[in-house]
């Protein structure tokens, strides 16, 4: 017994110095894909002397009685003398190329040295479950296990837990995009049951404002907008699928089938309206409305973006490169994409409509539940047919059009383009599958049903790493592979790579279950950590990428704006239906011609969620836009985050932030009978903590220093208050409730409030 | 064929059909294609030499002509896209579908800023009086995948020149000091307890947004400008948000050093009416391009100044609805770009066209080649400057673009 368990520590020992070793996909890979591959890799057309860098068989080969590559042997491998050569017609790369920098010239060294082992790109091997690392002292769940070894090994100790109050307010953002109201908070404070803070998780997920929180993270790869982009830029109807997202999220749908449905719910057996709504994902695009517009260029542009949109969306992939020529690094020939191109190719569509308002073809009426009852209600209203028959063609015309994918009979005639130009086709090709990755589904047909299965299929390496990894980055702020749109060859390597195969696997075992995955997140202690950092963690760990605290990101642009509406109490909450024109600087569309006139809506229209705000194209929301969102043209799924003096302006000035500061006074006055109380009730709505006291007098000092100033200029406190479409209350007096008011905004301008 | 490109023996074919060996095959736009006959339609205005240089301009152009000497055209610029949006999308970004970084971004992200108070991208449009302009959209500036902190920034006509400059009435400056101090201090409190230095740029970035709030007015407010400089711009240059106010104000950038500056002037997609709309278009813009051309030389600022006018693509030599009141059609095939100033060559004319000014004929300037040789000016190599994104390094020339050697003085 004491032998074998002898012989289980040598093998743990000998793994361990494995990894010491250069591994190819961790260290020479990132250095092949940035500087060698764009002749030696995987498109035939630019590849120069035969060699490719990515293949083992090529790189060993022998051309002309020289070898690229011969393991353990630096002296007989070309490579080695190419890359450190003094000769500039004999470096590589060459000397007007970008070079190897010298520890990159080391690694490759070492790598040859060792046995120049090549290994399958991570990414695109299946993922497995790896041991639980060993250790268990800290954390309550699988994430906190890996997170504490990996900083362990970096000398690192993780973080004290966050108060309630920051806890509290964290999750409410990642779960609900919304702050939490202060009944929750103190609910939350006065709870000391052990399982105080699940119950708060479990009621986050529950809530309908879930769905809609994790719809603006959706959105932005769908590319959903309310608009057709370019020329005339008019409006679509899309809206009622973008209510088919909130509702899935919602009725927390499993991935799989939210995959299924968005990319062949019409080739579903027997397709229920919400299905056929859901492939609505598809016709997102742009569409060209300009006079003189080519139609099939245009044609092939969209089914082109149908194919780069699910690249990116499902396999972190940049498929489109492999347009005009085969990808330079992953492994997707330019036929293979026309293979897919085929299958998003089937629509009875056009390229060009002039002047396109409304929707394009095909499209569905999108009716609501009550739709049968209005109908029999027609029926038992009218007894002659034609007027029955009348009615209900008026009823049919109330409800909106949608556009989605319904595939024609008879598949239409797909080639291989030359350079990816639509009036240059070279080889007519069939619909299929790229071969690099899991096999395809046995026995379907090969159209966009056959491709969801292959994405869901547990063997595929990419889908779920891809998805786990971009919820990640949204509850860390940081994907555990950095470029989170890209998992190719190219890619960041992860922080943690066997926790991101753990989750991935452990998703698709327990059926894709996003509400699932985002609980045990946000209940990690990794999670819960406090996000305070010190000098010694910025210089070891500077992006956080490591989780040595807890997740401390700018808010996105759409949960900027709902807070400030959450905390003046001006929130409407209300799910879904057609997008509203919230307010924008006047002029805004006759600056850049063609726009039609501006008609701002009014009421409770003007408090709904952002992501009820209406999205036209071609002229974005300007504070949407200064807070990174993005325009919703192209498929993209990773926001920059920016800290401009342009988003001072707009918390500072805009409208719908002073509207919100005087209503959020006007709450304050309410909430206290003091400026002391009021300051200090207004402060934890806002950031969900008591001010301490040397922030309590610094407000308070700031409201006296002001309400001086209106009392001595009443007509000032006036103006200010005459900010935004909804009136405050006189009963309060209108000089307090103006520096009140100029509290609010700097509260409101808090880079805490920002922050979550 | 009207402004830039003189074929004074065209004129011998008027309403000629085009030759098929011009025509060639390349693909007409959804509005000619049908059309039934391509007449060639010469221009109907003068050109003559101007200055000493001798370089040909049109009538149209009577004060560019008098600064003749200082300007580079080339008459052998070529596109790939013919229709508006893919066209102007390819010049600003290089490629023709949207979420590329523009060039101004480019830019941005390469030099960085100079002048902390201003943006160092930014964006000035007008229109002319033409009916049917062509629209403008906001990713024209955009910074696609760099960070949005190099999107040019818009200069409005009305209102304020910089989205939500000012204080919401009943806050004047001094209160607005008096706010940002007590945010400064509560920022500061918080940075001592979180340590995240991103808190001390938050603040920075108020300070910044405070000081646009006096540098953006004053940079706007023209009435210290004396009448005789004013005069250089035109009669328009009262006008608030006309080309010829623009142009003033670019000069007024450029002196702040903003790196990028960007206008554009709507109006040029003459498919009918080419006899009223081109002259007024001219009109627009001749005076006032000439007059910063002036203005920046005698500040002795023009040599570090590059300027570049154009357009995204050119028009046809064959007439469009030639029976009615006519115009032109897109034609990317071929047409001019004027630059000044900027180390590039004085009085130069570089590249040609075939007879017909339907065909480049001799050297030909790609819109890669034209942006690579802008980057170069401004001290950036085009194919150094790139940028990560999903696993690839791009660029704004793609991996095309020759510097135009040729140009440069």
């Amino acid at each position: 017994m004491k032998q074998v368990h002898f012989i289980t520590a040598i093998a743990w020992l000998a793994v361990n110095i494995a990894k010491a070793e250069v591994g190819f996909n961790k260290d020479v890979l990132p250095i092949f894909a940035e500087k060698c591959f764009a002749c030696h890799g995987m498109d035939g057309v630019k590849r120069k002397a035969g060699l490719r860098l990515d293949e083992q068989e090529s790189a060993y080969a022998e051309r002309n009685g020289v070898r690229a590559v011969v393991p353990g042997d630096l002296k007989k491998s070309a490579l080695i003398s190419r890359i450190f050569s003094k000769d500039v017609d004999f470096v590589m790369p060459p000397s007007d190329e970008v070079q190897l920098t010298e520890s990159e010239k080391t690694r490759l060294k070492e790598w040859i040295g060792e046995g120049a082992n090549y290994e399958k790109h991570w990414a695109f091997q299946e993922p497995k479950k790896a041991k639980l690392p060993y250790r268990q002292d800290w954390g309550h769940n699988e994430i906190d296990r890996f997170i504490f070894e990996r900083l362990a090994k970096a000398g690192l100790e993780p973080k004290k837990q966050a108060t309630k109050e920051s806890l509290i307010r964290r999750v409410s953002f990642d779960l609900t995009g919304l702050p939490p109201a202060v009944d929750q908070i103190d609910l939350f404070l006065n709870d000391v049951s052990a399982d105080a803070y699940e119950k708060v998780v479990d009621r986050l997920l529950d809530s309908p404002r879930f769905g809609e929180r994790m719809a603006v993270w959706w959105l932005d790869g769908a590319r959903y907008a309310d608009s057709h982009g370019y020329d005339n830029d008019l409006e679509n109807s899309q809206w009622p699928w973008r209510d088919w997202v909130i509702e899935s999220f919602n009725a927390n749908k499993p991935y799989d089938e939210f995959t299924v449905e968005q990319l062949a719910g019409d080739l579903l057996p027997n397709p229920t309206q919400s299905q056929i709504l859901a492939t609505g994902f598809n016709r997102n695009h742009r569409i060209n409305t300009e006079g003189g517009a080519i139609d099939e260029e245009w044609r092939t542009e969209y089914v082109i973006d149908r194919v780069q949109a699910m690249g990116t969306v499902w396999m972190g992939l940049t498929l489109s490169c492999a347009r005009c020529h085969d990808h330079k690094y992953d492994p997707i020939s330019q036929k293979e994409f026309y293979q897919i191109f085929a299958m998003f190719n089937n629509l009875d569509e056009k390229g060009f409509i002039n002047n396109l308002r409304g929707s394009a073809d095909p499209r569905i009426r999108y009716k609501t539940r009550e739709y049968q009852s209005e109908v029999r209600a027609i029926a038992a209203k009218f007894e002659n047919k034609d007027e029955r028959k009348k009615a209900i063609a008026n009823l049919d015309s109330t409800y909106p059009w949608v556009m989605v994918m319904l595939e024609m009979e008879k598949p239409r005639k797909a080639f291989v383009l030359d350079r990816g130009q639509y009036d240059a086709p070279i080889e007519e090709v069939q619909a299929g599958l790229p071969a690099a990755f899991s096999p395809a589904p046995r026995g379907m047909k090969m159209n966009r049903l056959a491709l969801a299965h292959w994405l869901v299929d547990r063997r595929h390496p990419l889908t779920a790493r891809v998805v786990v990894n971009r919820l990640w980055e949204q509850v860390f702020g940081l994907g555990i592979v950095e470029s989170s749109e890209n998992l190719g060859v190219q890619t960041d390597w992860p922080s943690h790579p066997e926790l991101l195969d753990w989750l991935a696997v452990d998703f698709v075992e327990h059926g894709w279950n996003i509400k699932r995955l985002l609980k045990k997140m946000v209940m990690s202690a990794t999670y819960r950590q406090t996000a305070s950092v010190d000098s010694d963690r910025l210089i070891r760990d500077p992006k956080n990428q490591l989780l040595s605290r807890g997740p401390r990101v700018r808010l996105p642009a759409e949960m900027i704006r709902d807070q400030a509406l959450a905390v003046s109490g001006l929130l409407v909450e209300k799910i879904g239906g057609p997008s509203m024109w919230v307010y924008q600087p006047a002029g805004l569309w006759k600056e850049v011609e063609k726009r039609g006139t501006f008609v701002q809506d009014h009421g409770e229209k003007l408090y709904r969620r952002s992501l009820y705000s209406r999205i036209r194209r071609t002229v974005a929301h300007p504070s949407m836009l200064l807070f990174d969102t993005p325009s919703r043209e192209v498929c993209v799924v990773k926001r920059s985050q920016t800290n401009t003096p342009l988003q001072a302006l707009a918390l500072m000035n805009e409208v719908t932030y002073v509207e919100a500061a005087k209503k959020f006074a006007e709450r304050m006055m309410a909430n206290g009978a003091t400026p002391d109380e009021r300051i200090t009730w207004g402060f934890r709505c806002a950031v969900a903590r008591v001010p301490k006291p040397s922030e309590l007098v610094v407000l308070i000092s700031g409201y006296e220093r002001r309400l001086a100033k209106f009392v001595a200029t009443p007509k000032n406190a006036a103006l200010l208050l005459g900010q935004g479409e909804t009136k405050v209350s006189q009963a309060f007096d209108q000089s307090q409730l103006a520096a009140m008011t100029t509290v609010a905004n700097v509260i409101l301008n808090l880079d805490e409030l920002i922050n979550k | 064929m009207d402004l830039f490109d003189p074929k004074p023996e065209l004129e011998k074919q008027r309403g000629k059909e085009l030759p098929e060996s011009i025509l060639g095959k390349q693909r007409l736009t959804g509005m000619t294609s049908n059309q039934k006959t391509l007449p060639v339609a010469p221009t109907n205005y003068h050109f003559a030499p101007r200055g000493i240089s001798g370089i040909e301009l049109s009538d149209l152009l009577p004060n560019l002509s008098g600064v003749a000497d200082d300007l580079c055209l080339i008459r052998s610029m070529h596109s790939e896209a013919i229709n508006h949006d893919p066209a102007i999308t390819f010049l600003q970004t290089g490629f023709q579908l949207s979420g590329r970084p523009s060039i101004g971004s480019w830019m941005s992200y390469g030099l960085g800023a100079v002048n902390r108070n201003l943006p160092s991208y930014i964006v000035l449009t007008s229109r002319g009086g033409s009916s049917d302009a062509q629209p403008l959209y906001s990713r024209l500036w955009a910074s696609g995948f760099l960070p949005t902190e190099h999107s040019g920034v818009k200069f409005r006509n009305t209102g304020d020149p910089v989205y939500y400059l000012s204080n919401p009435s009943g806050i004047s400056r001094i209160m607005r000091r008096d706010m940002l101090d007590d945010l400064a201090n509560l920022n500061q409190q918080r940075l001592g307890v979180i340590g995240d230095p991103e808190i001390q740029s938050r603040i920075a970035q108020y300070e910044m947004a405070f000081r646009m709030q006096s540098s953006v007015p004053e940079l706007t407010d023209v009435s210290g400008e004396s009448e005789k400089v004013l005069k250089l711009y035109g009669p328009d240059v009262k006008k608030p948000g006309s080309y010829a106010a623009n142009c003033l104000l670019a000069r007024r950038l450029a002196e702040r050093d903003v790196r990028f500056i960007q206008l554009f002037h709507m109006g040029w997609d003459h498919h009918f009416k080419l006899s009223q709309d081109l002259p007024r278009q001219c009109r627009d813009t001749d005076h006032p391009t000439a007059g910063l051309i002036r203005d920046l030389k005698q500040r002795g600022l023009l040599d570090e100044t590059l300027i570049v006018w154009g357009g995204e693509f050119g028009r046809t030599i064959y007439a469009q609805a030639p029976d009615k009141n006519g115009g032109r059609d897109h034609h990317p095939r071929c047409f001019t770009f004027m630059l000044a100033g900027g180390g590039v060559n004085k009085g130069y004319v570089h590249g040609a066209t075939d007879d017909y000014c339907y065909n480049v004929s001799l050297n030909p300037v790609h819109v890669h080649d034209l942006n690579a040789t802008i980057l170069h000016q401004m001290g950036l190599n085009h194919e150094r400057l790139t940028y990560k994104y999903q696993g690839r390094q791009y660029r704004l020339t793609d991996v095309h673009g020759k510097v135009v050697h040729d140009i440069l003085a």
